[in-house]
């Protein structure tokens, strides 16, 4: 049985609700863990397959 | 002529508009991974990402060679404005929003489930932030997109409001309330289980 919390998620909901609350800048602490995630978020970048680029540049030439 | 010496977009553009293959090619190739990680981190699918990567380079050539390009010296905030505009249109098409397991399989309780406390530190370190994208994909959508065009797109927040038809305070609010819900559920891990 695969038995799990709702509590990160239904606070997650909670603050979706309240995302339109006018805020400045971010705080010290989150431009701190901001810094702190960033390496990894680098590391979440991806590219498209050549091929893909391939076929878009053969469809402008194709216009010409 | 080197076309990667030119610096700016406007330049490849103009060189395009002249006949110059080559500069679109560069255009691609300068914007390629932060366009197509957007899409990605959107769609979660990399095949799907594809399809709107292209059709996203489809539409931008088009416009260009209609004329229509009027966005001078922000061709990135353009581009990524038509191609999230054609996620939205996708998942309007499939009337279903983003899933939380990504197209890898991978659900994101196998990355919460931590079990040994004594490892944790090092878990949240090299485990929990390696999967940081299963994470990402648990936020709302609207702070997500945020988290998204400012990381990986490099869009100010009045580029990323004006893409969003929100105002740039709203757009600041979702990337810190993005932060704040990340950082909650790297430490309240403990809180959620596995149970097999």
């Amino acid at each position: 049985m695969i038995a799990t919390s709702t509590k990160i998620l239904n606070t997650l909901l909670q603050d979706k609700a309240d995302g339109n609350l006018a805020l400045d800048t971010l705080n010290k602490n989150e431009a701190l863990f901001y810094d702190l995630i960033k390496p990894s978020l680098n590391n979440l970048v991806k590219q498209p397959k050549q091929e893909t680029i391939n076929q878009i540049l053969a469809y402008s030439k194709s216009l010409q | 002529m080197n076309i990667q010496s030119i610096s700016t977009d406007q330049d490849l553009i103009n060189l395009y508009l002249k006949g110059k293959e080559e500069a679109l090619s560069e255009l691609v190739t300068r914007h390629k991974s932060k366009i197509y990680t957007s899409i990605y981190l959107l769609v979660k699918d990399e095949y799907l990402a594809e399809d709107i990567f292209q059709d996203t380079f489809i539409k931008v050539i088009k416009t260009l060679r209609a004329g229509r390009y009027n966005e001078e010296g922000k061709f990135l905030p353009w581009v990524l404005r038509i191609a999230h505009n054609l996620v939205i249109d996708y998942f309007r098409k499939e009337k279903r929003s983003p899933t939380i397991v990504n197209s890898d399989g991978f659900d994101i309780f196998d990355v919460l489930g931590i079990h040994d406390e004594s490892m944790e530190e090092k878990m949240i370190k090299e485990q929990t932030y390696a999967d940081l994208k299963s994470l990402i994909h648990l936020l709302p959508d609207e702070q997500k997109e945020v988290l998204i065009m400012r990381h990986y797109g490099e869009l100010s927040f009045k580029e990323i409001a004006d893409l969003t038809n929100v105002s740039i305070n709203t757009a600041l609010g979702r990337m810190r309330y993005a932060l704040n819900n990340l950082r909650k559920m790297l430490v309240g891990n403990k809180e959620v289980t596995l149970k097999m």
